[in-house]
């Protein structure tokens, strides 16, 4: 940017229409000057910037003058309209006729009752006016131990507008939403309900390559949750809803769009969103250095509303946050991804924290690694878990394992036996990549032997593979036996 | 004269005749694209025999008839690196490598830095693919070259299911020189997203971070030394990419930039130049246009013949006004070709 010919600087001062949305100021040299969430102040000499809005994946660019003779200029930013499951005022993915239909479904009452003290909401949508098949297909709610609950074509279902919806009243607790996509897999993701709430969940329907055609189900990946009292329904209005959501893409994405002071001031306005509050302390564990005292009063005050709750529990495992309860557990799996990776961080630490044979260790095998939800694929074989070795054994079948990667040992895998490969479940996949297959020796056409040096430890392997340490063990016997290895011989 | 110690790989793989990979339109232009601007001689200026590229269209038509007979399968693409790897055994072989590749591909789920291109071939359930960044990583290591310029339009998702590929590189224990090599590494997005590509208003295909990117290099206002740098592109491409995207949501590219080391992509005195037109909303003929740069010195001014004028312009913020009114419009070069005021 050319140098300024004026001497004074003028207060910038630039407030987006979202607390969550980031700014970000460019200078006529295309350098960014200044950033922040919410609201921005900067000393800027006169001339003329490049004030951008970013929420979600959408953003909106607006250039600005700041004049030589004034003392402050004040921007305010645009509502940025960005996608989202749910049909929220001011995105872009929002239709009118989805609204005011997850309003009023929302309030109707429960069409079934398996439980008593909760409410579930599921609504799932399809922005396509004619698209094949139906938003409802292949969707349905399961309890914890996997028995049926409801499908999701039980409830309202509207083909011309392309949406169906379900209210439910359940037991307080944590529930798995289903969704069967056929020939690609059926695949899970969990939702808490609490005591007095109604648990809102929204899904938009993508399009999955399979071998023969494209399947068009509800996406689990881009779905939301929300949380509202009973009896109050969905609000697409409601400011903590759309912040909700930003958070929420935000923690997917990896963007910083929350402050402490913001969390503060969330705290102070008495905000009566659970959802806001997880999605907002899962942000701050990321920022450095954690905000020990602010993230215990966020637990608290979760606390207060939810008996259990793995998202708000798992943030007891944060780093430094010194050592958790002795009984706390995770035998069910949490909502978020972040929270999955502080239990299993934990595991490492106290192997009890995810019993052997529970919920939370089973669907260590299927995980997916997406953000921000725990997807887990189910097991079509509904195979019979092999024991869990104990830590010793575990120690010298991975050894085994690393010194096979080394070229010690020739696994039939590596001769194009790849059949087996093909039938590990994930957590298998990855224990096999972690060591076996990791690339530590000279394959030069055999002008040398095969040479170590960069070969993991034990300990490293463990530290890479993002599952708890019951499931580790679980998986290194069955990989150990699908393999067709005998360490004895 | 062209640059005979500056090297490049190119890659750009269209067709994927397996179900769970659709069909790209635009990695095979993007490649073609960057070629042409490492030939430019105001761009990279490369010597056309050091530029390896393999296309798609270099096998095809006709169509493969499934994944068994489509090309460039692993092997292909890893005998464009292997004559620099067995060369770079024994020592330094240029100033500076590019490596650009265009096509789908994905991440390591545990190491942020994997990140690799599915070949043609790929299958759901074979996902051949070429670890990309792996290659980088040792020609840096064993400093090979000087400067390393990495660019990856694919997607950057992770796929518990598939595995990175590693090339079979040999072990090296590295360069003390590694740690002056110069690095700029571009990712079309961040890890675990993904990249999206467009029907762009000229008909052709193209990647958007691609687009972005070529946009950049040719476009980018050099600094106040005539160096247009790694840190330049990194801010042009960002500042444009989301216009060059237009409707379709994107996330941000990743683009690595080593500011103490940084990459000199061009020198020059002269900085691009791009033609705005002006019109006038109302036109008398006596309407005098008056312009101001991004720091509000006043650059010209210019008797308004006709409604419509056209002015050039290097990149970078601007305000014209219609002097004795009070019609003023800020615009940005070269985002805004045309501006009414």
């Amino acid at each position: 940017m050319p140098k300024s010919r004026y001497k004074n600087t003028i207060e910038l001062t630039v407030q987006a229409a979202d607390r969550g949305t980031e700014i970000f100021v460019v200078d006529s040299g295309l350098r960014r000057i200044a950033s922040d969430v919410g609201a921005l102040k900067q000393a800027v000499s006169p001339g003329i910037y490049k004030i951008r809005f970013r929420s979600g994946q959408s953003q909106i660019d607006k250039l600005i003058e700041v004049k030589p003779d004034v003392d402050s200029m004040k921007v305010e930013g645009p509502s940025v309209q960005f996608s989202s499951a749910a049909p929220i005022e001011q995105t872009s993915t929002n239709r009118e006729y989805h609204k005011n239909a997850a309003c009023e479904l929302s309030l109707s009452p429960a069409r079934e009752r398996p439980g008593r003290g909760s409410g579930l909401f599921v609504f799932v949508r399809d922005l396509l006016p004619n698209a094949v098949s139906e938003p409802w297909e292949g969707l349905s709610i399961h309890q914890i131990d996997g028995k049926f609950v409801a499908k999701l074509s039980d409830g309202v279902c509207n083909a011309k507008k392309q949406y169906g919806g379900l209210n439910l009243e359940v037991d307080p607790g944590i529930y798995r939403i289903r969704v069967d996509t056929g020939q690609i897999g059926t695949f899970e993701m969990f939702a808490v309900t609490a005591a007095g709430w109604q648990t809102q969940y929204f899904a938009m329907t993508d399009d999955f390559p399979a071998a023969e055609a494209q399947v068009r189900r509800a996406s689990l990946r881009s779905s939301t949750i929300m949380m509202a009292p009973q009896g109050t329904g969905y609000n697409p209005l409601s400011e903590y809803n759309r912040l909700a959501e930003i958070f929420r893409i935000a923690l997917q994405s990896g963007r910083n769009v929350l402050t402490a002071n913001e969390m503060i001031k969330l705290l102070k306005e008495k905000c009566e969103n659970p959802m806001l509050l997880i999605f907002g302390a899962h942000l701050l564990v990321r920022l450095r250095p954690i905000n020990h005292p602010l993230l215990n009063e966020v637990i608290r005050n979760l606390e207060q509303r939810f008996a259990f709750h793995p998202d708000v529990k798992s943030l007891l495992l944060r780093p430094g946050a010194g050592t958790p309860a002795p009984d706390l557990a995770f035998p069910e799996p949490p909502m978020l991804r972040s929270s999955w990776d502080l239990i299993v961080r934990g595991s490492r630490r106290r192997m009890q924290l995810v019993p052997p044979g529970s919920v939370a260790d089973s669907v260590a095998d299927g995980l997916l690694t997406t953000t921000p939800w725990l997807l887990h694929r189910l097991d079509d074989t509904d195979q019979d878990h092999p024991r869990a070795a104990s830590l010793s054994e575990v120690r010298q079948s991975l050894e085994k394992l690393v010194e096979m990667g080394e070229g010690k040992t020739t696994p039939k895998t590596r001769d194009g036996t790849l059949g087996d490969i093909e039938q590990l479940n994930p957590l298998e996949q990855k224990l096999l990549n972690a060591t076996v297959l990791r690339p530590t020796f000279f394959r030069e056409a055999g002008k040398k032997d095969a040479k170590s040096g960069l070969s993991p430890s034990v300990s490293q392997v463990l530290r890479e593979i993002d599952a708890p340490y019951y499931a580790i063990a679980r998986s290194v016997v069955s990989l150990v036996k699908k393999l067709g290895i005998d360490f004895e011989k | 004269m062209p640059k005979n110690d500056h090297y490049a790989i190119v890659v750009g793989i269209s067709t994927y005749p397996d179900p769970s990979l659709k069909d790209l339109q635009g990695p095979v232009s993007d490649a073609r694209a960057f070629c042409q601007w490492l030939r430019d001689p105001t761009g990279g200026d490369l010597d056309a025999q050091n530029i390896k590229c393999l296309l798609t269209t270099d096998f095809h038509p006709p169509d493969p008839t499934g994944p068994q007979d489509a090309h460039p399968i692993p092997n292909e693409i890893d005998a464009l690196f292997e004559q620099f790897v067995s060369q770079g055994l024994q020592g330094r072989i240029g100033e500076r490598l590019y490596i650009f590749v265009a096509g789908h591909g994905f991440s390591d789920t545990q190491n942020v830095e994997n990140n690799s291109l599915y070949a043609a071939n790929a299958r759901g359930s074979f996902p051949y693919n070429t670890a990309i960044t792996h290659y980088a990583s040792w020609f840096y290591r064993c400093a090979v070259f000087d400067e390393i310029v990495l660019i990856m339009d694919c997607c950057r998702t992770r796929n518990p299911m598939h595995s990175v590929n590693l090339p079979p590189l040999p072990i090296s224990q590295g360069s003390a020189r590694a740690s002056r090599v110069r690095k700029f590494y571009a990712f079309a997005t961040g890890w675990g997203q993904e990249t999206r590509e467009k029907k762009f208003d000229d008909g052709t295909w193209s990647g958007i971070f691609t687009t972005a990117l070529l946009k950049a290099l040719k476009n980018t206002k050099p600094d106040s030394q005539g160096q247009v740098t790694g840190l330049g592109i990194k801010n042009y491409v960002h500042n444009v990419f989301k216009s060059v995207a237009g409707n379709i949501p994107v996330e941000p590219p990743d683009i690595q930039v080593d500011s103490s080391r940084d990459i000199i992509f061009r020198k020059t005195v002269n900085a691009a130049i791009h033609s705005v037109e002006i019109f006038l909303q109302t036109h008398t003929g006596q309407e005098t246009l008056v312009f101001y740069d991004g720091s509000g010195e006043e650059l010209l001014q210019a008797q308004a013949t006709s409604p419509s004028l056209k002015f050039n312009f290097e990149t970078g913020f601007y305000k014209v006004v219609v002097a004795d009114t009070d019609r003023s419009e800020l615009f940005e070069v070269p985002a805004d070709a045309k501006v009414t005021v």
